[in-house]
């Protein structure tokens, strides 16, 4: 094919709708584009322009009308096992403690390498959560409960992680800490991320590549990459380089 | 901190237990002063002592026990039989609408029909024994407990069911893990309320046909004007209801004990 080598994700031509009372709504309509190993990539997009649509494709929770995802070169027909998902909400179980919640994957599917409980162990560790290992989920804040979250979808060292607005509901700050810890833990694992955002500053700071969606049915309107060193520090939110970067994508969604 | 806590629970147990003791002096003051007001004969209205006498002399001789003991078996299996039935058919209905779609009108045109215009047709059916009973129990705790768990298995989350679809969960893994626990609590509260219903099918089917058990001591006690009878038998059902719908409470607090958690947040 090219140079470069064979790419972790590969979406070609995708098209997907949802059925309703009036029949058919295209939500997605002939995207295409490759993703290497390691890539932190956002999806950005106007609300209700598909990003999610986009995600759960991917995640193989929802059929293409036309097209294909593949990963690791195998197309995505179903749920498959290199993907980790966050939800927008925590999306925790309430009756689970946080290392139940984290341990899940490794129910579901038992593990072949290692115990679950020093896997688990390591993994609140790697979340920041080892102190909290016994709380249950109602007695977390919304940036812990999303760190559970982060853990228990990494715990299964998935090749790709899909993120849909994981830090949608949080405020403001909390938002920005995330951000920070989500960079961290991603220097630690160095997975390849999608991360679906309708926020520019997050996109920005966050990603080597932006892809942005028009309205529906949503197209690949741009596919930028961000070419800002790392580690990236949160003063680079002041910069002019960041500023420019963020006008442009700006620009691009409307 | 903690001995703060079961202080304040102690109080509010204390508290609760208080209020118990004067609202049942209150009745049976009140009670007192309508036989001594109004001069009733002992059958038309006994007083709380000819009860009580009556209520020890039932439990001297044993018909009591043995009556209650009829009665009781009669509603835990009739209990355990509706709940078994409704819990598997609510699951299947929960799981697919074509089949909610076909049996909904059946299982609500079952509900227009008193269970009293029924139980003398299953009397006739299966005879005055057991069964008949336990069936009548059955179909009363039936409905309740088969609307509570399809409203409880249509309200897990539709992510949660997104997660353990993402994560290949076998359909008995979503069970096990995210729906059982997740229907739970509106699931024991329709046990609840089939816990105390089912005490009324016993009594029902009892008073269509049978010769033993407290709603056959209750006609007893009116045909031969023994209305002490009467009034100790009805205690009895009382004391029963009472005493199964606080075994699920406790159940609840058992199983449930993460939702206190929640509640002590917000």
């Amino acid at each position: 094919m090219s140079k470069k080598a064979a790419p972790l994700l590969e979406v070609k031509d995708l098209s997907a709708a949802y059925r309703d009372r009036g029949g058919e709504l295209c939500v997605l309509e002939r995207i295409s584009f490759t993703l290497q190993r390691g890539q932190f990539v956002c999806i950005l997009g106007p609300s209700g322009s598909g990003k999610s649509t986009l995600l759960r494709v991917l995640a193989g929770l929802l059929p293409a009308k036309s097209g294909f995802v593949k990963l690791n070169g195998a197309p995505v027909l179903g749920p498959q096992h290199g993907v980790g998902l966050v939800f927008q909400d925590a999306n925790l179980m309430p009756w689970r403690t946080v290392s139940q919640n984290v341990g899940l994957p490794l129910e579901v599917n038992v593990s072949e390498n290692g115990a679950s409980e020093s896997r688990i162990k390591k993994m609140l560790g790697v979340v920041g959560l080892s102190r909290f290992s016994q709380s249950l989920p109602a007695e977390l804040s919304g940036g812990m409960a999303q760190r559970v979250a982060i853990g228990r979808a990494l715990i299964q060292e998935p090749d790709v992680l899909l993120m849909d607005e994981p830090f949608g509901s949080l405020d403001a700050i909390t938002r920005e800490r995330m951000g920070e810890e989500l960079l961290r833990i991603w220097n630690l694992e160095h997975k390849t991320i999608v991360m679906v955002t309708h926020d520019i500053n997050e996109a920005v700071y966050l990603a080597d590549r932006v892809l942005v969606l028009s309205s529906r049915p949503a197209r690949i309107k741009v596919d930028t990459p961000i070419g800002l060193a790392r580690p990236r520090k949160p003063t680079l939110r002041y910069s002019k380089s960041f500023g420019q970067l963020a006008a442009k994508l700006r620009k691009a969604i409307e | 901190m903690a001995k703060r806590r079961s202080r304040f629970t102690n109080n509010r147990a204390l508290q609760s237990a208080t209020l118990l003791v004067v609202s049942l002096s209150v009745a049976l003051a009140i009670w007192l002063a309508i036989v001594a007001i109004a001069d009733l004969p002992a059958f038309i209205l006994p007083s709380p002592g000819q009860v009580w006498e009556r209520f020890l002399r039932a439990l001297a001789d044993g018909s009591l026990a043995r009556h209650m003991w009829v009665t009781l078996q009669e509603v835990l299996l009739g209990l355990l039989v509706g709940v078994g039935a409704a819990s598997l058919l609510g699951y299947a209905l929960a799981k697919s609408r074509r089949l909610e779609r076909a049996l909904a009108p059946y299982v609500v045109a079952s509900q227009s029909i008193p269970i009293v215009a029924i139980a003398p047709l299953l009397v006739i059916w299966f005879g005055p024994g057991l069964l008949s009973k336990v069936l009548i129990c059955a179909l009363i705790v039936f409905f309740p407990v088969l609307i509570n768990t399809i409203v409880g298995l249509h309200s897990v989350p539709q992510d949660l069911r997104d997660l353990m679809r993402s994560l290949r969960a076998s359909r008995w893994q979503t069970l096990r893990l995210l729906e059982l626990p997740a229907a739970l609590p509106v699931f024991l509260a329709g046990l609840r309320i089939g816990a105390t219903l089912s005490v009324i099918g016993a009594v029902v089917g009892e008073f269509v046909g049978a010769d033993r058990g407290l709603g056959f001591l209750i006609n007893v006690g009116r045909g031969e004007y023994d209305t002490a009878l009467v009034f100790v038998a009805v205690f009895t059902l009382i004391a029963t209801a009472l005493v199964l719908y606080g075994l699920v409470v406790l159940l609840e607090s058992r199983l449930l004990w993460w939702q206190r958690v929640n509640g002590n947040r917000t």
